[in-house]
């Protein structure tokens, strides 16, 4: 596969959050929700994110909308002529006119909508902002809008209780496309749906970006709903990248042992295949006190020595696969990627 | 194997401004001992109202309005719909014939009492137990749950514990009775992937170990898949399917069944292809569609029949029952060939 152009480049980003004590308000520490994360997305390419809660992915995501200002590192984001802004180090005030190509579809349909406007006033809102258009024409777009995501445009007076779990999101998603967007971040779009809503959704994302050629950075904890719509996938774990590669390659053969194990965890959809295997012993590292070394070593069965005290670099492993292990390309992970025989 | 619990034709109404509901209604089914029943479904579907009816704690303003629900103790049948809700019978057997796990740990302690204080609460509540007692039984628990350094644990509160810890101790005080029953509501929804495969684990040894049923309820058919005896399929407070868990997987016959197990995406399998997904969604439960529940949602929908007759259940097989015309004789005319293929 050719490498895309890219759109979105994240070099060596941190967050790290100041945990504060007493009354004088003394910093004791720092919460390294997000530490030296580098991620490039291209253009019109579908990135997946994934990792377990309190892994630092959305905290990636509000970086790149500038909901917070990252403590280090740069996001690069290109136009169409290749030229570069860097988003973690401009002004508040002069994002705006790059926030109209960066959109976020968000988890909850219930709290992300605002109940007192109707979909016309939800919709036809970013347009209006950024003076797009306005009267007639604004509704025929969210007309558009409403129809390409799969919604009645007589609906356009109606206010978002009278609507479904999946018909809500379908709105926040017609919200995310109504500037016309480059980059959309889809913050876990349908894990607060029910199963039967759940493929409609992410169909429907899927068709817009094959015709439009958006491009994804998907954040989710399923591996299932990141394989079915990722062509490329990064794995977090405690603030860090632990592995990137094109999503075939990441399921076939993961090289950190923490993308094996994520890939166990997940119950075969088979009755037959019975195992119940656990991947993983003991709980997620705290990301305000993180282990030395490597910070998956606790957890990790292969973990030695040098895991203890080395912090691992991420190694280029294959073309276009980068694993953050010491042992990256040694280990035999197959045993734990792999369904065993059944029991 | 002898039953231990019997659900017959339940039904659970609630009385709101807007007009009954009922949440559950016409639901059959049977938990033997040391079995593992799923009840799977999606939101709304009454599940988890079905799994407090038998606890006798559905909340206000819901009502067993019929059925039957009988739990066997002993070779005796004792009727818990007949029973006084708040009464000394149904609370000696909540929490030690019968006990409950939640999907919200966190909700399910209290945050002012610490771990050690609210599993003792349990059992000195069940047994004739001094304090010292109980902390030793507390202590045992916490050891077979798989917790690290119980001795501290109990000193703690919930809020300073992990989601899968949390999750850890309420199992711990479900099981500090030795139920014959667990109910398990959702166990692992609010956990992460690996944490959810540690507390399956732990609930497959656990069980082994006490031999205790569990009616396990949840709307992810992966988890049913690796984890169940026998599945009920509930939609909009029916069963509308009802068999062992291979033949479910592999042999669905309910078109609801069916088109459930093609939309979940599976990693690996089809990539590239489009899910299937299933139109629509699910009613609101004031408004029922006519006839049968699932028919504006159906691809096997025959106009004429579905829209006007409620489904009758059909047995099947043996053990194997769904709620559908197309395996109704008397409508065996009127269904075209090709509504059975998909």
């Amino acid at each position: 596969m050719s490498e895309p152009k890219p759109l979105l480049e994240i070099k060596n980003l941190k967050m790290h959050f100041p945990i504060k004590r007493g009354i004088m308000g003394r910093t004791v520490g720092y919460v390294k929700a997000v530490d030296d994360v580098s991620l490039t997305i291209g253009e019109g390419e579908v990135v997946g994110l994934v990792g377990e809660s309190g892994c630092g992915k959305s905290t990636v995501s509000r970086c790149i909308v500038r909901a917070y200002r990252p403590t280090a590192g740069q996001i690069l984001l290109y136009d169409a002529k290749g030229r570069a802004v860097d988003l973690a180090n401009i002004p508040e005030p002069d994002m705006l006119p790059y926030r109209r190509d960066i959109q976020m579809i968000f988890q909850d349909p219930f709290s992300s909508l605002n109940p007192r406007m109707t979909l016309r006033q939800i919709i036809g809102e970013p347009m209006r902002n950024y003076q797009i258009c306005r009267g007639k024409e604004l509704e025929d777009r969210v007309a558009y809008l409403l129809e390409s995501v799969g919604l009645r445009p007589e609906h356009m007076s109606r206010y978002p209780h009278a609507f479904s779990g999946g018909q809500r999101q379908r709105i926040g998603i017609a919200r995310a496309l109504a500037l016309n967007p480059r980059l959309i971040i889809c913050d876990e779009p349908v894990s607060a749906l029910d199963v039967s809503v759940q493929a409609q959704i992410l169909n429907l994302l899927r068709d817009l970006q094959a015709e439009f050629r958006y491009s994804y950075l998907f954040i989710a904890h399923d591996l299932s709903v990141v394989d079915y719509i990722c062509e490329r996938v990064a794995v977090m774990y405690v603030g860090k990248i632990v592995e990137t590669a094109d999503t075939a390659t990441i399921f076939k053969d993961p090289q950190h042992p923490y993308t094996a194990a994520l890939r166990s965890a997940i119950p075969q959809l088979n009755p037959r295949l019975r195992q119940l295997p656990v991947p993983l012993e003991g709980d997620v590292a705290d990301p305000a006190n993180t282990p030395s070394g490597c910070v998956f070593h606790p957890r990790c069965r292969f973990a030695e020595d040098r895991c203890r005290r080395e912090t691992p670099a991420m190694t280029l492993t294959a073309p276009r696969h980068h694993a953050r292990c010491h042992f990256a390309g040694e280990l035999n992970l197959s045993g734990l990627s792999q369904p065993a025989a059944s029991t | 194997m002898e039953p231990l619990l019997e659900v017959k034709n339940l039904k659970v109404r609630f009385s709101t401004d807007e007009g009954p509901i009922e949440a559950v209604r016409d639901v059959s089914f049977e938990i033997k001992r040391g079995e593992t029943v799923a009840i799977v479904g999606e939101s709304g579907c009454g599940k988890s109202v079905m799994a407090r009816a038998i606890l006798r704690i559905v909340p206000a303003p819901g009502n067993i309005v019929e059925g039957q629900i009988n739990y066997y103790r002993d070779g005796r049948a004792i009727e818990l719909t007949a029973l006084e809700a708040k009464g000394a019978e149904i609370r000696a057997i909540r929490g030690a014939d019968i006990a409950m796990i939640f999907q919200e740990p966190m909700a399910t302690f209290s945050p002012v009492h610490t771990i050690g204080n609210q599993i003792n609460e349990a059992i000195i509540l069940h047994q004739s137990i001094d304090h010292a007692g109980a902390t030793a039984q507390t202590l045992d628990i916490l050891n077979r749950v798989g917790m690290p350094r119980p001795s501290r644990i109990i000193h703690r509160y919930p809020h300073q514990l992990s989601g899968g810890m949390l999750q850890r101790a309420m199992i711990a005080m479900a099981l500090s009775c030795r139920p014959q029953l667990l109910i398990a509501d959702e166990p692992t929804t609010a956990l992460d992937v690996t944490t959810q495969a540690q507390i399956l684990r732990l609930l497959y040894d656990l069980q082994r170990e006490f031999n205790m049923a569990i009616l396990f309820i949840t709307h992810d058919l992966s988890v049913v898949s690796q984890f169940a005896d026998r599945v009920e399929v509930m939609y909009l407070g029916e069963v509308v399917e009802s068999t062992d868990v291979i033949r479910l997987f592999e042999d669905p016959k309910h078109p609801y069944t069916r088109a459930l197990l093609n939309s979940i995406p599976q990693t690996g399998a089809g990539r590239g292809q489009r899910l299937q997904s299933i139109a629509g969604s699910i009613p609101n439960p004031l408004h029922r569609p006519s006839g049968c529940l699932f028919h504006p949602r159906c691809d096997s929908f025959q106009p004429g029949v579905c829209d006007l007759v409620s489904p009758k259940e059909i047995d099947i097989d043996k053990d194997h029952r769904a709620r559908c015309i197309l395996y109704d004789e008397q409508y065996s005319d009127r269904v075209s060939s090709a509504a059975f293929g998909q």
